[in-house]
């Protein structure tokens, strides 16, 4: 019942001109950023973030939020009719939506994968609303040691789903936990790694990395990408709205592909491409057409595009409940949220429930603004997209430029992105995942001094972790993800070679 | 195009990276050494402490990414798509470009620099190009667009320093 009450208070909170403005701009520019191949929605948040923290904070975060979405909406209008992702979570949209456009049911597949991206984000949303405050009140009982432990299997999912290579990974997430170390000691207040110098004594800023990382690293990839693409005409889209046929027949692989989403999107790490992937490979398994996959399966965009958007509410959860990011757009979420001085988990339902159930109101209200927004609007976003694709790199560099420039009026701020930018196209270029470098910065300050703490309280007794049982489980489960899939596959050769 | 096999360039790319991560971890853990506690009287644990579990444990990360490169039983551990050195090169200038760009702010300005990089970018660096007068235009209209959102923010950025 106090679930509803605040829900009501959330709603009432939101149902304003500003609010709703600033999740309609969200969600336009997630669509448009999703739609849009070489920016992604985590550099989109990164590049507004500068100009969110003008705003007031809820209104900032719904804004930010609305991006996170409704990027996984927008992934699948080029998809299907360009033949381009604009995200990865898109690609076997791309693989089955281009056919269906190709033998003109391309406007029932982007109106299929509308209706399912609608249903699935409204059950992540459900699902957020009763989840999260409950994982909250629970997270109220845990100590630093268990704080730590969360946020040490947080990073081995991370380490383990982003990348083929865990050791990989784990130099990348090690860069990160050392930049969040840099400036005084939280504790102690010793300076660290500074090196002398007094600029590096309040630590690393955050947003140059995150905007040097993810938006100028991802600019910079994606100049080397000059593939024409095949594009079909509007005119051969057909029909949007699916019949009622075609919508029974999208009925399971939508349930199907929200229910894996949502799972894949709670488990840090393993975000909305894997979502996609995975409910791709179920879809075809309990699919009744799987002879159509690879020649334009509609159960397959129900499919996919339910599970990516329904892993966006499920990244939701950990973060608000636990301040657990499992991504790197909800890495930079967080960040929103630290930078007014907000702390999102248990705190942020019991002293800020109006942000708390203000933001997931605008999540429903988003998802109703989006399905309409991506029936009636697909021409103008294809005709949007085609005609910024030539200045879109210039537009986000500068934007990035001034965003960097305008946090604190100084122009080192700038260079230091430009430094991340080069350093996280190179370590793309060489394969090493970027998203646990940024994890590492953004959880380094917490994991550290929840692993002081609890070392503290337990008189240097290293014993503590293991002690306690919700811990152990947590660590057990992070050592498990990390070493796991090695260890059987040390397992199966033995077997092979022993038989 | 990016050739799908990774060549032996791969290789020595994947293997230089492993070894310089290694001894940056390496210089990191012995910096930590030299000048910060590992251990407190009343705090139990050193301000040097964690940063130096985290530097070992890049340390051994990478040295276990330089056998993995040198004994190539993981695929991973190189890096898989080979260097296609124009499309390299097309990255790497449009960096240069904004590195020279935000040099000359101090002398052009926000505004005069951004128009530069634009119009460098527009003409040089996008392989569909524009006619000049659409190039001339979105160079213009991005920095002033930029400069005037970041001005009702009451962001004032960079001008020239003889202004």
């Amino acid at each position: 019942m106090d679930i509803f009450s605040n829900l009501f208070h959330g709603f009432a909170g939101i149902l304003n001109f500003q609010s709703l403005f600033f999740c309609f701009l969200g969600a336009t520019l997630g669509t448009f950023i999703g739609a849009l191949p070489g920016i992604g929605p985590s550099a989109g948040c990164a590049i507004l973030l500068p100009l969110a923290f003008t705003m007031e904070p809820t209104i900032a975060l719904i804004m930010l939020t609305g991006i996170f979405y409704g990027a996984m909406y927008g992934g699948t209008i080029t998809s299907v009719l360009l033949n381009i992702p604009g995200e990865s979570s898109s690609v076997m949209s791309a693989v089955e939506g281009f056919k269906l456009a190709k033998q003109g049911r391309g406007g029932v597949a982007l109106g299929i994968a509308a209706i399912g991206s609608f249903v699935a984000g409204t059950f992540g949303t459900i699902a957020l609303t009763f989840f999260a405050p409950y994982l909250a009140s629970k997270a109220l009982l845990f100590g630093p040691a268990e704080k730590f432990a969360v946020i040490a299997m947080a990073f081995a999912f991370v380490s383990s789903f982003t990348t083929g290579s865990v050791s990989k990974s784990l130099v990348a997430l090690c860069i990160g936990l050392l930049a969040a170390t840099v400036g005084q000691d939280i504790i102690i207040g010793v300076p660290r790694l500074t090196f002398g110098t007094e600029f590096l004594m309040d630590g690393l800023d955050f947003m140059p990395f995150a905007m040097g990382f993810f938006a100028l690293a991802e600019v910079m990839s994606s100049m080397e990408n000059t593939e024409e693409f095949e594009e079909i005409s509007l005119n051969k889209l057909g029909r949007i709205m699916p019949n009622f046929q075609e919508l029974k027949e999208s009925t399971l692989p939508c349930a199907r592909g929200t229910l894996v989403g949502f799972i894949c999107g709670m488990i840090p790490g393993a975000g909305a491409t894997i979502a996609s992937f995975i409910s791709y490979g179920v879809e075809r398994k309990y699919s009744k057409h799987p002879e159509l996959f690879g020649s334009g399966s509609m159960d397959a965009i129900a499919s996919t595009e339910s599970a990516n958007n329904a892993s966006a509410a499920g990244h939701m959860i950990p973060l608000m409940a636990l301040a657990i990011p499992g991504s790197a757009t909800t890495a930079i979420l967080l960040t929103g949220f630290m930078m007014f001085g907000l702390q999102p988990g248990p705190q942020l339902f019991t002293q800020h429930p109006d942000i708390a159930w203000g933001l997931i109101a605008s999540m429903y209200v988003g998802n109703v603004m989006l399905v309409i927004m991506n029936i009636i609007g697909v021409p103008f976003f294809v005709w949007a997209v085609k005609k910024s694709m030539p200045f879109m790199t210039p537009l986000v560099v500068i934007i990035t430029i001034a965003g960097v420039y305008s946090v604190n009026q100084n122009v080192r701020d700038v260079w230091i992105m430009l430094m991340c930018g080069l350093g996280g196209y190179l370590l793309i270029k060489l394969d090493y995942p970027i998203v646990p470098i940024l994890l590492g910065l953004v959880l380094g300050g917490m994991a550290e001094n929840n692993f002081r703490t609890a070392l503290r309280i337990a008189d240097g007794n290293f014993l503590v972790f293991l002690e306690k049982p919700i811990c152990a489980t947590f660590l057990a489960l992070g050592l498990a993800m990390m070493v796991g899939p090695s260890l059987l596959k040390a397992f199966r050769s033995w077997k092979q070679r022993a038989t | 195009m990016e050739k799908e096999k990774p060549d032996k360039l791969n290789y020595r790319l994947s293997l230089m990276t492993a070894v310089l991560m290694a001894v940056f971890a390496l210089v990191i853990s012995i910096v930590i050494v030299s000048t910060l506690e590992l251990s407190h009287k009343t705090m139990v644990l050193g301000p040097g402490f964690y940063p130096l579990v985290l530097s070992v444990g890049m340390l051994i990360a990478s040295l276990y990414l330089v056998y993995q490169v040198l004994s190539g039983k993981s695929a991973d551990a190189v890096m898989k798509k080979a260097i296609d050195k124009l499309a390299v090169g097309r990255s790497l200038s449009l960096f240069a470009l904004a590195v020279i760009s935000v040099a000359a702010m101090p002398l052009l300005g926000f505004l005069g620099s951004m128009f530069l990089f634009s119009f460098v970018h527009l003409s040089f660096l996008e392989p569909k190009k524009l006619p000049l007068h659409w190039r001339l235009i979105y160079s213009v209209a991005i920095p002033v667009c930029t400069y005037y959102l970041f001005e009702v923010l009451t962001i004032t950025l960079p001008t020239p320093f003889w202004l």
